[in-house]
């Protein structure tokens, strides 16, 4: 306890004294990006996203969310329908759940292990005038991601251990200089972005008995360049999807690269997963978007001499920093494409008889290759989830409802029990987007589907930047829940939706889960198959270990999805938590050379963040 | 004999040798799989769990017209139309595919083979109708209680397969003695609520006007019995069963053992059917598959007298309606009870230990070609299947006093009668030696009265007289004459046939309990020749036992990866019973007990086997060099051959002209090495591989002197033990 009180005074102590001159270079900053240095100010510290912003479930099944950051779905209203079906299937009365207990809104400062420090690097960074912390809170903040088993561990404070200290670099040159320091002083370098990974990815290893310095790039994030003649926008690694987007949009561009987690989501962060965007289909993943990385290893920095648009000079190596979740280096500066904004945005959504021939429509699409920019399709159990956050209804709203729902069932055989739900964003010229929303009308004709207008379709998509606050109301009412992800080619996606659904309810039922829930969606619609994300969650009343548990059947889940043609992952990465499937995913040769890479970019395992393969595979490694 | 090498050297070749050692090596890993699979029942398998389905509150109309709510198989299940089905199956990708392929290599116009596909299909698919299932249900109710005294399932059988059900697609696998099976399936589904199976069956049903459209209808589909190189029936008959399968509205029934069992015994399984249904999930299209094997055991068998004809080489008539009008005199008999247990439902994921991996998967439009390592796993899951429904079997005590009667008829003088007393008494002996094995019997009352029931079933075979004589009645006699051109085999003589009959018949209820019996037998027989040749040393037993055991796999089931397991119980429950002695504590040293009567018994179960099986060779011996017989000749030789033996009192026991025994040897000769399999023009010939056919022979002679009956009897001294027809008549 003691030591622990020290290592935060003096922690503080350094810290005042950097801040100072943290304000001198403020003044000549552009613009200050939204996430602060101290992101205990902005962010929660038990769950997703802002502070100011949570969802509430007041008497008779009344949702609302406590901001107006996502206005369309402020307010909302359980009917009674949804609140027997939610009953059923989680074993809870969203009539009935007042005062849910909530963690408080700071953590517990006493329960922070002190960080522990290398004098040596203490005064090289002095020496740099780089600022940095070791506050318990900031050193917590970046101890872990946004998993679901992350925020349990830490809502219970069972995170063993932290990084010592938290650094800040503001350019290229300062990673560098931190890197060399690190190096040299036998430091660990943990990168941090924008803290939304839900692969355990930032995760100490509690064993390490060197320094673990979190590297956080939350204050490079600037855009350096825009050239507009190039459609190319260079940017600092830490600037979040949001602040990028909405200085882009000021001079009339986009990436168009549009994750789910855009609002904290950090450029860096998207290139060391392999990050993808919602709507890909007009603008592509990250690694179609990337034109140039600037990335520094422990040994030298990595990057190419040209910024031509392609280059064809023996293997390509920005495709090792794709995808190195940190592993070998910091990523810097990048070089995105970027598009004029579109000059029309439309939403749409559709209804189909049930999601077989919703998964066919979408299979067609690709098949006639006219996707829209985006396009979803929800199963029948993730539609009627999405019910629970519906606008309250006047009385005749409601009788409206009714009627369409009978005339659903009349015309289009459509029930609201068998039903799938797709979304969709058309985006482009007025008539491009004409003649393609045409296009998909037709077809979804065709397979039995009916529009259900554009007002739902954009709802479908601002319900999902708010999942991660339905997440943690969740973990509050008991129910563990977390998300999934793959990506399976045509002819085998119906299949896994059914079997991993099979493989969890089977596995629920031999632990004895009684409530719980599966569903899934078809995120993207790419040619040659899709990207299917799953939910799974179960009410943990009563239920021994109920974290663990959900790991167990995730993981089968996981294996029947690879069993099925699917993989580990479409865009979430692997970190720590889905190392065990990679060898066989990628072939122990692969890991081989994975691990010959890391050995050469990192000998001393400076970037020791234990992602992508086990440590114990890269030892044993012969390449 | 060392001249010869070691029974075991004998009974493989080098291959055989390796794959066992690939088995074995495979075998601690899967037996850990097997046992955390399958946990053996919490305690032993009563009778009072079992209940009379007939004995219901409600009369049969008001059942049969039950609401019809069944427990789902799958949670994506979608009742479909024959149609969609149908449809489902033309447009696969599979489908697609072959018929492009087809179309290309044989030039013919691709809408020809749409037609010919669609009349396939048509010949192949289901009907299932409720209202033909209630109607149907309802007569065979009636039919049932006339001749049937009792139903019995196994409720606590029941609620673990409902347990079970729900996520994956099911297979029911049940046992095969009986055109009843069918049937008996799906009423007793329909009265516990699951979903109705759909039912793979031969085509031989489809000619019998009514019948086959009223199988149909209750859910049957049918497969052409071969169809060789026909690809386009081929891909439609497995897109059909995997369509049932992977959209799992209904569980799946198949017979692994391919057909109907004449003989009583489980026939070894068949993989084709289960390989195909296996595919979805082998290729990742479901997650799981839950195989249910099922045991249906019945005190007498509706097709005896057919079955004795049939083994001995009278053509079966062909399937036909009036030919069933005929059968319908069984409506006369009494037929006892039958019992049901739905074993332990199997995951197959969890059997398999996962093998699949989108590595070896290519896309769906291509037939899965099936790995080794799968292969393997499909042969073990297959074997695992029968022996499951083997010992969830509940065993008549007419089938025990098969056996002490044979014994009798075989061992005794002819003036030696077995009295009721007797009877009892070796029948009570033999129960609990069966029970120690882990068999349950059917025996409700005390014995005397249970066993009195259950002979009065079988008063056409066996007749007990007023002073308490067991006798065997000659059913030959009333049969008509048979047209020597007809005879399957060789054309036996009537005297041979009229023992023969009913001795085929009783040994159809002896075979009902050799699952049991076949590993201590082949023990006992082992360690008694051991001992006689101044062994009894472990390994050397252990040798001869794996020479029998390997001899034998044609007739059992003997999956070689069982075969040190079953070897190590089978000698404790030898000691346990006194058989072996367990006194001794050289522990690699074995001895036979005091229990002589049972270590007799025992080795006398393994006569017909051995004896047929000993002809078998010598006639394959006789074949001249560089000349090659077809099975049928094989088979007509050896039968004359036998025919000869028994004329002239060298054997006694009739089992052993059995067509299926003397095919089984055959084909034991065959995986031995000892006769060489030939392939000409289609036709399959052999031809003997002389050198260890001697051996074998030799191996196999030296065990049958063991278990030659004491006291020998010629056919005419035998028939005088059986009294006539006529006479029972009187």
């Amino acid at each position: 306890m003691d030591s622990e009180l020290h290592g935060l005074n003096a922690g503080s102590d350094r810290e005042c004294e950097r801040l100072d001159y943290f304000d001198d270079v403020e003044n000549n900053r552009k613009s200050s990006g939204s996430i602060p240095l101290k992101r205990q100010e902005l962010l929660k510290w038990h769950g997703w996203g802002y502070k100011d912003t949570k969802v509430i479930v007041t008497q008779r099944g009344k949702l609302f969310i406590t901001s107006n950051r996502y206005p369309l779905v402020k307010i909302s209203q359980v009917s009674q329908k949804v609140r027997e079906w939610i009953q059923q299937v989680w074993g809870i009365d969203l009539y009935e759940v007042e005062n849910i207990p909530e963690p408080p809104e700071n953590p517990e400062i006493s329960n922070f292990p002190g960080p522990f420090l290398d004098s040596e690097f203490l005064d090289g960074l002095l020496t740099l005038q780089i600022v940095y912390s070791t506050d318990g809170e900031d050193r917590f903040f970046r101890s872990h991601g946004q998993a679901m088993s992350d925020i349990m561990n830490a809502r219970q404070y069972q995170i063993t251990r932290l990084p010592d200290l938290v650094v800040w670099p503001n350019s290229h040159e300062d990673v560098v200089k931190i890197v060399d320091l690190s190096n040299k002083c036998n430091i660990v370098i943990i990168p941090f972005g924008g803290g939304t990974n839900v692969t355990s990815a930032v995760t100490c290893n509690p064993n390490e008995t060197r320094m673990i310095v979190s590297l956080d790039t939350s204050q490079m994030n600037q855009i350096l360049w825009l050239d507009k003649r190039n459609l190319t926008v260079c940017v600092q690694s830490g600037i979040t999807g949001q602040d990028l987007e909405e200085q882009l949009f000021r001079e009339g561009f986009t990436t168009g690269h549009d994750p789910d987690s855009l609002e904290f989501s950090s450029v860096g962060g998207w290139v060391s997963t392999r990050a993808s965007g919602m709507k890909k289909n007009r603008y592509g993943n990250i690694e179609d978007l990337v034109v140039h990385i600037r990335f520094v290893t422990a040994v030298g920095v990595l990057e190419k001499e040209s910024r031509g648009p392609r280059i064809s000079c023996g293997i390509d190596f920005n495709q090792i920093i794709l995808g190195s979740e940190g592993t070998l280096g910091v990523i810097t500066e990048v070089c995105l494409k970027v598009r004029h904004l579109p000059q029309l945005q439309v939403y749409a959504s559709f209804v189909f008889p049930d999601f077989e021939t919703g998964v066919k429509f979408t299979h067609d699409v690709a098949m006639k290759n006219i996707q829209p920019a985006s396009l979803r399709l929800m199963d029948n159990m993730q539609f009627r989830m999405g019910l629970i956050m519906k606008e309250e209804q006047t009385f005749i709203g409601e009788i409206v409802d009714k009627l369409k729902l009978i005339a659903l069932s009349a015309i289009a055989n459509i029930n609201e029990d068998e039903m799938s739900f797709a979304v969709a964003v058309f985006e482009g010229f007025k008539d491009e987007v004409a003649i393609n929303k045409v296009k998909i009308e037709k077809l979804v004709v065709k397979y039995g589907g009916v529009s259900a207008g554009a007002k739902n379709g954009e709802r479908g998509y601002l319900l999902t930047s708010t999942i991660g606050y339905m997440r943690d109301i969740c973990l509050n009412l008991g129910m563990l829940s977390d998300s999934f992800e793959t990506s399976v080619p045509w002819d085998r996606v119906l299949q896994l939706c059914q079997n991993v659904k099979s493989v969890v309810a089977e596995e629920s039922k031999e632990k004895g889960l009684k409530h719980l829930s599966v569903c899934c969606r078809v995120t993207q619609v790419y040619d040659t198959g899709a990207c299917v994300y799953f939910y799974f969650a179960f009410n943990a009343a009563g239920v021994v270990d109920a974290l663990r548990v959900y790991e167990q059947i995730e993981s089968r889940a996981r294996d029947e999805a690879i069993a099925c043609g699917g993989n580990i992952s479409h865009h979430h990465g692997v970190g720590q938590k889905r190392r065990k499937w990679v060898p066989r995913q990628i072939s122990p040769t692969a890991v081989g050379l994975y691990s010959a890479i890391k050995k050469t970019l990192d000998p001393n395992n400076v970037f020791a963040v234990q992602n992508i393969v086990l440590p114990a595979e890269i030892t044993s490694s012969k390449l | 004999m060392s001249s010869n090498g070691s029974p075991s050297q004998i009974a493989e070749g080098t291959e055989q040798a390796e794959d066992r050692q690939k088995a074995a090596n495979a075998a601690p890993q899967l037996q850990d799989v097997l046992r955390h699979t399958c946990p053996s029942p919490a305690g032993p398998r009563v009778l009072s769990t079992f209940r009379n389905i007939l004995d219901r509150d409600s009369c049969d109309l008001v059942w049969v017209t039950k609401e019809w709510r069944p427990q789902q198989v799958t949670l994506h299940a979608r009742t479909r139309t024959t149609a969609k089905i149908r449809q489902d199956v033309i447009s696969s990708p599979k489908m697609q595919h072959t018929i492009e392929q087809l179309s290309s290599q044989n030039e013919v116009p691709k809408e020809a083979l749409w037609r010919e596909l669609n009349d396939i299909l048509i010949e192949m698919g289901h009907t299932q109708t409720m209202p033909v299932v209630r109607w149907f249900g309802y007569v065979l109710s009636k039919i049932m209680r006339k001749i049937y005294s009792g139903v019995f399932v196994n409720e606590e059988s029941i609620a673990r397969l409902r347990a079970s059900i729900g996520n994956n697609p099911v297979i029911f696998m049940p046992s095969h003695r009986s055109y009843a099976d069918f049937l008996l399936m799906s009423y007793v589904c329909f009265h516990y609520n699951i979903m109705l199976p759909v039912i793979a069956a031969g085509m031989d049903f489809v000619s019998m006007w009514g019948v086959g459209r009223l199988l149909r209808d209750s859910g049957a589909f049918f497969i052409r019995r071969s169809f060789g190189n026909d690809k386009l029936y081929w891909a439609a008959f497995s897109e059909y069963v995997q369509t049932l399968i992977t959209a799992g509205e209904n569980p799946i029934e198949f017979f692994v053992e391919g057909t109907r069992s004449r003989t009583a015994k489980s026939l070894c399984p068949k993989l084709g059917l289960l390989s195909v249904a296996l595919e979805p999930y082998l290729t990742g299209q479901v997650s799981d598959i839950v195989v249910v094997p099922i045991n249906i055991s019945y005190d007498r068998t509706l097709e005896e007298t057919l079955y004795s004809y049939e083994l001995l080489g009278v053509p079966k008539p062909k399937e036909s309606t009036s030919g069933l009008f005929k059968a319908l005199n069984v409506l006369d008999e009494q037929y006892g009870r039958i019992h049901i247990d739905f074993t332990e439902p199997i995951s197959v994921n969890k059997f398999f230990g996962d093998l699949r991996s989108p590595k070896l998967m290519r896309p769906l439009h291509l037939p899965h070609q099936i790995t080794p390592d799968e292969s393997t796993r499909i042969i073990w899951l297959a074997n695992y299947v029968v022996r499951q429904q083997q010992k969830n079997a509940v065993i008549s005590l007419f089938s025990l006093a098969a056996v002490v009667i044979t014994h009798h008829v075989l061992t005794k003088p002819r003036n030696q009668l077995l009295n009721m007393h007797q009877l009892t008494r070796q029948v009570a002996s033999l129960k609990s030696a069966a029970e120690s094995f882990g068999a349950l019997i059917d025996c409700r009352d005390n014995l005397e009265v249970s066993l009195q029931n259950a002979l009065h079933i079988h008063k056409s075979l066996i007749v007990t007289s007023k002073d308490g004589q067991v006798q065997v009645k000659n059913v030959a006699a009333a049969q008509a004459p048979i047209d020597p051109a007809k005879m399957k085999g060789h054309s036996l003589q009537d005297k041979t046939l009229q023992v023969g009959v009913p001795m085929v018949m009783l040994q159809h209820y002896v075979n009902q309990t050799l699952h049991l019996f076949i590993c201590p037998a082949i023990v006992s027989l082992s360690v008694q020749q051991s001992i006689n040749q101044g062994s009894g040393m472990k390994d050397d037993v252990f040798a001869r036992y794996l020479f029998l055991r390997t001899l034998l796999s044609h007739e059992f089931i003997l999956h070689k990866a069982w075969e040190t397991m079953d070897f190590e119980q089978s000698i404790q429950q030898l000691q346990k019973l006194g058989v072996l002695d367990e006194s001794l504590h050289d522990s690699m040293k074995l001895s036979l007990g005091s229990n002589s009567h049972l270590h007799q018994i025992l080795c006398q179960l393994l006569l017909p086997f051995l004896a047929g099986y000993s002809s078998a060779c010598s006639t394959m011996l006789e074949v001249p060099a560089g000349k090659t017989v077809s099975l049928n000749e094989a088979l007509k030789s050896t039968q004359a051959r036998l025919e000869k033996l028994l004329l002239s009192a060298q054997l006694n026991h009739h089992y052993s002209l059995s067509l299926d025994l003397l095919t089984a040897a055959v084909n034991s000769l065959s995986s031995m090495g000892a006769v060489i399999k030939n392939k000409e023009n289609g036709k399959v010939l052999y031809s003997p591989n002389s050198n260890r056919l001697r051996q074998v022979t030799q191996i196999v002679g030296d065990f049958l002197q063991l278990v030659a009956p004491i006291c020998r009897k010629s056919q005419d001294e035998q028939a005088r033990l059986f009294i006539t027809q006529a006479k029972a008549r009187l």
